[in-house]
């Protein structure tokens, strides 16, 4: 039993607080001390392990994302509200977004085309994709093939999360899935890939943020889910999914390419 | 950064400068992100707490008291809406992977990484008020005395939690094989 006095120099001295008195007195305790000194491994081992710890670098939008919503509590800036809000809340994180306005309008518009046609949220389908865990092939894009299948299991729930791929079309479709709220971060390089637009069942009721590279989306109700994309060349580029459910969470890789 | 650099630029920003306050979030944002993430071990919440803690600093900045450094009053609002994350957050539990195609086996993994997965789900077993203490001794080097001010609890305190947190690690990190080797 090492006495509570020295595990407090111990410690101490591993910090760099001691005082030389301190420090002179520890030493003089390990010199006699067998227990203390197998002490200090244990403890040298936890600084060393917590040293191997990496500094993660911030990400590369963060700034810019904060800045955006700075100004857009300015006086003047009101986004429109409606279904677009989701839309809205992306452009105030991300001010590259708003600079780029003419492409922001004109996705808005082409998600508004998809909806006329009933393909799109918010307005119900005119056709309810199939549940139940399985993947629905979407209408026009028939050939291609599956890239890469991964099965989640959140308690007594399967995800099945998947990656598709016909010439420059990729989608991510998420199938499967619990009644409780579902979390779906998605990013992705958008040097390589642009975010078209996403196609989820009418018994879903759900929000989605698109940003620079990054795709969030919140729904309750049953997969699948379709996150439709365009590849800028035929190399592979990442989609890294994090899900969160019912308390869990996890993250998975997944390729788009060969 | 200066204090003298730091002051002009709060300065500037009280004065609806935003480009002043982006070279503010320049300064602080890798610090403040880290500690959020070792704090939350989750990426999306380290970057809303950083995110809400820049915000609530913006809206606020006229309450800030100058006699102070602005660094240690944003760093206390970071500290607090991690807290606040964390007692709103449900225990996380890992998805479990039944099926992979394509994936990496364990063998192939980075050997370091893994040793940074398990150091930090190690962390996470800790209480909040104990994976504080070591967040910010051990990846953002603060003093004893820094951080009793940080925190606003005595030297004292900030010893024992931080004994009681790197007790409870070590029995964890060698029950998972870590030997700090």
């Amino acid at each position: 039993m090492i006495p509570d006095e020295y595990e407090l120099l111990l410690q101490a001295e591993l910090d760099g607080e001691n005082t030389r008195q301190a420090s002179a007195r520890l030493h003089a305790w390990l010199a006699r001390s067998p227990e203390g000194r197998a002490r200090l491994r244990e403890l040298e081992a936890v600084f060393h392990a917590l040293a191997r710890v990496e500094r993660a670098e911030v990400p590369a939008d963060l700034r810019h994302s904060i800045l955006g919503a700075i100004e857009s509590e300015a006086p003047g800036t009101a986004l429109p509200s409606g279904w677009g809000e989701a839309f809205s809340a992306a452009f105030a994180r991300h001010p590259a977004l708003r600079q780029a306005y003419p492409f922001a309008a004109g996705l808005v518009l082409g998600l508004a085309a998809f909806a006329l046609l009933g393909r799109v949220l918010p307005g119900p389908p005119r056709e309810p994709l199939p549940v139940a865990g399985t993947m629905a092939p979407i209408r026009g894009t028939g050939g291609g093939s599956v890239t890469e299948r991964r099965l989640l299991r959140a308690g007594e729930t399967d995800f099945t999360v998947e990656t598709w791929r016909s010439g420059d079309a990729i989608e991510l479709r998420l199938g499967g899935g619990p009644a409780q709220a579902v979390q779906v971060t998605v990013v992705f390089d958008p040097q390589r890939l642009t975010a078209l637009g996403v196609q989820w069942s009418p018994s879903a009721r759900a929000h989605l943020e698109l940003g620079p590279g990054r795709l969030a989306l919140g729904f309750t109700g049953y997969a699948p889910v379709v996150a439709r994309f365009r590849a800028a060349g035929t190399q592979d580029a990442q989609l890294r999914v994090t899900f969160r459910t019912a308390g869990r969470s996890g993250e998975v890789a997944l390729r788009t390419g060969r | 950064m200066t204090a003298g650099d730091e002051e002009a630029l709060v300065q500037r920003s009280l004065d609806g400068d935003q480009g002043a306050f982006g070279e503010l979030i320049g300064a602080y944002q890798h610090v403040l992100y880290n500690v959020a993430l070792r704090m939350t071990n989750d990426p999306e919440d380290a970057r809303d707490v950083t995110q809400t803690t820049f915000l609530k600093a913006w809206r606020r900045l006229s309450t800030f008291d100058r006699r102070h450094k602005f660094f240690s009053w944003i760093y206390r609002i970071m500290l607090n809406e991690t807290l606040n994350l964390l007692e709103r957050r449900r225990p996380q539990e890992p998805l479990s992977e039944v099926l992979i195609s394509g994936a990496e086996s364990p063998e192939e993994r980075c050997h370091s990484t893994q040793v940074c997965e398990i150091v930090q789900s190690a962390l996470m077993l800790l209480p909040a008020d104990q994976r504080q203490v070591i967040v910010l001794r051990h990846f953002q080097q603060l003093s004893y005395r820094e951080m009793s001010g940080l925190l606003r609890i005595p030297e004292k305190t900030v010893k024992s939690r931080l004994y009681s947190a790197r007790q409870c690690l070590g029995r964890t990190l060698r029950a998972r094989g870590v030997t700090g080797s």
